[in-house]
């Protein structure tokens, strides 16, 4: 079976974007630090207010006062 | 005024390894798998520092609550305190952290001018992140 010429050079360039869509696909997938940073810092920031949360407690038990409403 | 003994040490240690690490990294020849390395070690001290600094300041406001003979009030305002000192710190320990992070990109991308600026941008980070650090050690005193 003969392939035209054009048939093949099309194949080939759909063959090319679709190797680089699957590279960029992988890249994209890859951790950006930026964004590493951010989550590390907002998890340690968590970590603290809810250190704090319980220590207000603390500070409200210690003087007997009532948790505002909605606090437990 | 009391001083904690363990922020005494954190100060020591944190202080003396980031010296090490920040001389290490301007004076690496060995291009850019020394200057990470250096990083490395920077960010073996930060972090850690930082999550010291975080368990200090929890540790301050546990005695505020363990003292006797104060009021709520006098508490309460203890603990501010101790509150607007320590965010200080973790704003400069996370300032450090992307200050790190900029060093490291810079040395990715050959180093030159803009590694110099990134290290001079992460020591000064540092340095004001390290200025709190007393302050933090002398807010724990009784009333």
């Amino acid at each position: 079976m003969k392939i035209d010429e054009s048939v093949l050079r099309i194949a080939v360039e759909v063959g090319f974007d679709l190797i680089k869509w699957i590279a960029d696909l992988v890249a994209a997938g890859e951790e950006d630090p930026a964004r590493v940073i951010r989550s590390e810092i907002l998890d340690r920031r968590t970590r603290i207010a809810a250190d704090r949360e319980a220590r207000d407690r603390e500070l409200e038990e210690k003087h007997g006062r009532t948790p505002p409403d909605g606090e437990s | 005024m009391k001083r904690d003994p363990m922020l005494g040490f954190l100060l020591f240690v944190a202080g003396a390894l980031f010296t090490i690490a920040i001389v290490t990294l301007i004076n690496a020849c060995g291009g850019a798998a020394a200057q990470h390395r250096a990083l490395n070690a920077l960010a073996e001290t930060a972090d850690p520092s930082y999550e010291l600094a975080a368990e200090a300041c929890d540790e301050a406001e546990g005695a505020i609550i363990a003292r006797a003979g104060t009021t709520y009030e006098q508490d309460r305002e203890a603990i501010a305190s101790i509150r607007s000192v320590c965010d200080r710190i973790f704003a400069g320990f996370e300032t450090v952290r992307l200050a790190h992070r900029a060093a490291r990109a810079a040395v990715d991308g050959g180093g030159g001018a803009l590694l110099g600026e990134a290290l001079s941008s992460l020591g000064d980070a540092w340095l004001a992140a390290q200025r709190l650090l007393p302050e933090l050690a002398g807010i724990r005193g009784e009333p």
